[in-house]
């Protein structure tokens, strides 16, 4: 028996009475070796051979039917608290239901989609909204205001921010946000227009059309953390010991300072989108770390696609631009609707899936736009009043 | 696929295998509760995304020990200091599941090796590895020396590990038979 032998058993063991050396890079570089690993699951199948013969063990049978009705029960969505004071195990059950419940939204959508699609009538891709569109800031004190030309700064100020420029709000530097008591703000977007917001860290936000983002008008705690319906590009703030987080229906995506674009309309698969640095992806069921240049994509399913993407494509908007580097006419019209406010009908849903390669300014015109797509000479799109129309 | 199936089978995989998943989750989460909770959030992936891994059979019980694993692992890291999580994220990957393809196999044989240990090795075995004893609390336990116990240990590691190695050559020497 080598002495290295030994010394390996008492390494497994000791990882075998404390688990939470498995996490340690340590760990990971000793499994690397081929006789290791092999001793690893002996060790493991080791444990699990005494404990199954020492331990009690729970009735299978009860276990079973409480599966059974776990499964069959109609499910409700629980708010998943994120005080650490909650047991985890509460935690996880809360997870398992919201998960469920956000699980079974989607595959409803995406079952309507699918019918959608197959009928050879015209339908309704988008519809246009009738109500004025304006970008409106609120906060949780009931106070709201409606930011344009006319805003002047000291209404905006009431609300703790200041007006940088005509697009944009700033929350940083602000000597009367640093001392009175935080409020919960709410800046929302309408269709056609696209607005930027710099929160009290410094993290920037840039909000495209038709979303709405829910923030501190100044972050305490340990972390930084907002909710945002829609899409939006963040710029966050380095700052290691207060992780960024950004929570939408469905994803959670925590950050420690980095570039990345999340897109979460209500009619479309979620993606996220790392331009630079580093995120955390969390679904129901899967927890995945971005690479730059990779986008995550939700599926129905549940599941989150990865793939390496050009981000130029995701991220153009904040440039002011339309790019789509070979996406779906789906895609690209309900881009088009939300920007001009416009409805769109499509009588021949199979084209829907034709692909293309496409760049315009979103200060161009509805009318240019339209032109050159048809330009493509796939398909012909008409202009009637509020509406696309799609042959 | 009919619903009726998929309830059997899973029920199949859940009575055949509830008790060794949830010592395998409770290895790493030294909890009960958390413990049952983590098998049934398993299978619970397991019955909602049946239709995707239905044609792969057989490998159903890795893809329970996978999920198991990456919950058990993920529930650590969340009670550790919550800063250091981000870096330590691992992808839940389909793909690992092959290193839980033989282990039913192997936790049967390992099973029947430990059975016929002496009683005094079994003892030992027992106290460092459920109990997490150090080498030298078993031999204050037990009134032997702590080397004893490193020996008998190691002597232990290697039988399990011979009991492998010996096992595999005859099944394929089983199989070239026929």
């Amino acid at each position: 028996m080598s002495t290295q032998d030994e010394k390996d058993i008492e390494y497994i063991l000791r990882v075998i009475a404390h688990p939470e050396m498995e996490l340690t890079a340590e760990f990971r570089m000793w499994m690397q070796d081929k006789e290791h690993r092999k001793l690893y699951k002996a060790a493991k199948a080791a444990h699990d051979a005494i404990a199954l013969k020492e331990k009690s063990l729970p009735d299978t049978q009860e276990e079973w039917q409480q599966f059974l009705s776990r499964t069959q029960s109609t499910r409700k969505s629980y708010h998943i608290k994120s005080s650490k004071h909650t047991s985890q195990s509460r935690n996880i059950h809360a997870y398992i239901w919201s998960a469920a419940a956000s699980l079974a939204l989607l595959i409803g959508f995406s079952f309507w989609a699918y019918h959608q699609y197959n009928t050879s009538d015209s339908i309704a891709l988008m519809e246009a909204n009738l109500n004025p569109q304006e970008i409106v800031l609120s906060s949780n004190s009931g106070q709201s205001i409606v930011i344009d030309k006319q805003t002047n700064t000291e209404s905006v100020a009431i609300l703790g921010a200041s007006i940088s420029d005509e697009q944009a709000i700033t929350y940083k530097n602000d000597k009367k946000i640093a001392e009175a008591v935080p409020t919960m703000q709410t800046l929302q977007t309408p269709r056609g227009k696209d607005f930027k917001i710099e929160l009290s860290d410094g993290t920037i936000v840039w909000l495209n059309a038709e979303s709405k983002l829910q923030y501190p008008s100044r972050f305490t705690g340990k972390e930084r953390l907002v909710h945002l319906e829609g899409e939006a590009y963040f710029k966050v703030a380095k700052d290691a010991k207060h992780p960024f987080i950004v929570k939408t229906a469905n994803l959670e995506t925590r950050v420690l300072g980095t570039g990345f674009n999340l897109r979460s309309y209500n009619n479309a698969a979620p993606h996220v989108t790392l331009v630079e640095g580093k995120v955390a992806v969390k679904s129901e069921y899967y927890h995945i770390m971005l690479r730059p240049g990779e986008d995550a994509r939700l599926n129905a399913d549940g599941s989150i696609q990865v793939q390496k993407v050009n981000t130029q494509s995701y991220t153009a908007w904040t440039e002011g631009y339309f790019y789509f580097d070979n996406a779906s006419l789906d895609e690209i019209m309900k881009e088009i609707g939300r920007w001009y406010n416009l409805s769109v009908q499509v009588n021949k849903p199979n084209v829907l899936n034709y692909h293309f390669n496409f760049w315009a300014k979103r200060d161009d015109s509805i009318e240019h736009v339209i032109k050159l797509i048809n330009e493509l000479d796939k398909v012909n799109i008409t202009i009637e009043g509020n509406k696309l129309i799609v042959n | 696929m009919l619903e009726a199936e998929k309830t059997i089978r899973v029920e199949d995989l859940f009575k055949s295998h509830f008790h060794q998943l949830y010592v395998h989750a409770y290895g790493w989460v030294r909890d009960e509760e958390n413990a049952k909770d983590i098998v049934h959030d398993a299978f619970c992936y397991l019955w909602e995304n049946y239709e995707r891994y239905e044609k792969e059979d057989n490998h159903l019980l890795a893809l329970l020990y996978t999920l198991v694993r990456s919950r058990s692992i993920d529930y650590l890291r969340h009670s550790q200091s919550r800063e250091n999580y981000i870096q330590e994220q691992i992808e839940f990957d389909d793909s690992n599941r092959s290193d839980y393809d033989d282990y039913d196999d192997i936790l049967a044989r390992i099973m029947s090796a430990i059975r016929r240990f002496p009683p005094q090795t079994r003892r030992i075995f027992t106290e460092c590895i459920l109990h997490h004893k150090s080498y030298k609390e078993v031999g204050e336990l037990l009134n032997i020396s702590p080397l004893t116990v490193k020996t008998v240990m190691a002597r232990a590691f290697k039988a399990l590990r011979e009991q492998r190695e010996f096992f595999i050559p005859a099944i394929l020497l089983l199989l070239a038979g026929l």
